[in-house]
């Protein structure tokens, strides 16, 4: 694209087939304490399993 | 939805829903705000660029009905913040737990067996789930180590199966050569208080940055796990990429620097009135971050492409549901920032009561459930805000603390920023 260069593609809704495991962190977005925002915590699920179930649950390969 | 923004030259496209973040030319970027007929056509060119990233699923997309409505399910307790010590040796100008005590008017360290009995309060309540965290917290949680070693230890040998992840957040006072080494052993990770420059420091922290530094500065040598220097701002230190820099400056390699949580009026408190200063100090330390630096800013740490899933972006910060505070007494609370709060109190180690009624009043406190939050742009990335601080500020949980909310997504728009740099040039 000339006017457009993506920096990030559409993970989110890659995360919605395997349905929130819950053993990420938890967050606190407060100001007394340096624990996670929401945003910057990593997904504790290995990737490569991530990426398998979502296939099997869409039929789609993701990079 | 979509976000878009300008930043020190950078025009960025954020589509909410997908996740997906664009950098955009000006064509493009005034593409979005004029009417298709009336473009030029630079314009017209970037405007079918952006409807081809639309049917990729790249823009404009829907909300995924299906974490929507699974995001008020029932959810196992993972977390315990542990107050070990209600009592305090630093007592900071701008502490919210009242110098240490919650506001209780009782000082006391948690006895030994009111530890245990908060983990086994956590092993009864956390499924079958396999990371459970504990966070040593305070007052200052140093002034009860035999207590954090006696959890530690008990908590290892009641669930040796289970992943525990400790952390302890610390004023530093009473860090010594064997403390240091037993919490580079058993921490995963180490919160260390002081808020930058050293006439800033002892404004608040009772001149404590002499005594401070050296101790840090040795757990700096020694640690290989994680920690964080973390210090508050106020409105006395508005211009607080200074105090970054200087932590920086220090050795420092991950540093938070955070507003204080402070009741309107309090002399200290930072204001609406404060926001523009605010915003463009945001602006001005990811501004000189862009540039290249050796250290991470908490604050401005987003993570595009192997973040949280959407459930978790959904729940927020868990707290009273996932999330629970325990006080020396044995007192289960929402969150640390809730201590003392009766009326929010969810039960009690020591009988094992927990109140569903109480808990699910933070069920509600998700980024779907107000119409607020609903409709910002933000909501994946903040998950619904603090409860706590929706509390101090207006007398309800529910009801977002605007200045918060500004201040969250100025950061946010910063990280991105942060994020588009690196990742194009």
């Amino acid at each position: 694209m000339k006017h457009i260069k993506t920096i990030n593609r559409a993970t989110q809704k890659q995360s919605v087939p395997h349905g929130g495991c819950g053993e990420c962190r938890t967050s606190c977005q407060s100001a007394c304490k340096t624990s996670c925002t929401v945003a910057n915590q990593k997904c504790e699920r290995p990737q490569a399993a991530a990426l398998a179930e979502i296939k099997q649950a869409t039929g789609r390969t993701l990079a | 939805m979509i976000h878009a923004y300008e930043l020190h030259g950078r025009t960025i496209l954020l589509d909410v829903e997908s996740g997906a973040v664009h950098e955009l030319d000006r064509a493009a970027f005034d593409a979005l705000s004029i009417p298709p007929e009336r473009h030029t056509s630079e314009q017209a060119e970037a405007w079918r660029e952006l409807q081809a990233l639309k049917a990729d699923g790249l823009l404009f997309t829907e909300p995924d009905p299906e974490p929507i409505a699974a995001r008020s399910a029932d959810l196992p307790l993972k977390a315990l913040c542990m107050h070990v010590s209600h009592d305090c040796n630093l007592r900071c100008r701008y502490c919210f737990a009242g110098t240490g005590d919650f506001g209780t008017g009782r000082r006391a360290v948690m006895p030994p067996r009111v530890a245990e009995q908060a983990i086994e309060y956590l092993l009864a309540r956390c499924g079958g789930r396999v990371n459970l965290e504990v966070d040593f917290f305070g007052g200052e949680p140093l002034m009860a180590l035999d207590t954090v070693k006696h959890t530690v230890e008990y908590a290892k040998k009641a669930a040796p199966d289970k992943n525990w992840r400790f952390t302890l957040t610390t004023n530093g006072v009473l860090l010594d050569e064997d403390t240091v080494a037993y919490l580079n052993r058993e921490m995963d990770n180490l919160v260390l208080s002081l808020d930058g420059r050293k006439e800033v420091n002892d404004g608040h922290r009772g001149k404590s940055y002499d005594l401070l530094l050296p101790k840090y500065k040795r757990v700096l040598e020694t640690r290989t796990g994680d920690y964080y220097v973390r210090g508050t701002y106020t409105n006395q230190n508005l211009d607080f990429t200074e105090d970054v820099l200087h932590l920086a400056s220090l050795g420092f390699a991950n540093i938070s620097l955070e507003p204080a949580v402070l009741p309107p009026g309090h002399p200290l408190a930072l204001t609406e009135g404060n926001l523009p200063a605010l915003c463009a100090e945001y602006e001005k330390l990811c501004g000189t971050m862009a540039g290249g630096v050796d250290f991470s800013f908490f604050h401005f740490n987003v993570d595009l492409s192997q973040g949280p899933c959407v459930y978790k972006r959904l729940r927020g910060c868990g707290a009273g549901v996932e999330y629970a505070a325990v006080t020396p007494e044995g007192d289960v609370y929402p969150c640390h920032q809730f201590v003392g709060r009766e009326e929010f109190q969810l039960g009690s180690v020591l009988d094992g009561s927990f109140s569903q009624e109480v808990s699910s009043r933070f069920k509600m406190l998700d980024a779907h459930s107000r119409e607020d939050c609903r409709n910002c742009w933000a909501k994946y990335f903040c998950g619904g805000g603090c409860a706590a601080a929706n509390l101090t500020v207006n007398g309800d949980i529910l009801k977002p603390d605007s200045l918060g909310c500004e201040l969250a997504k100025k950061r946010l728009s910063c990280a991105i920023y942060l994020k588009t740099v690196q990742m194009c040039d």
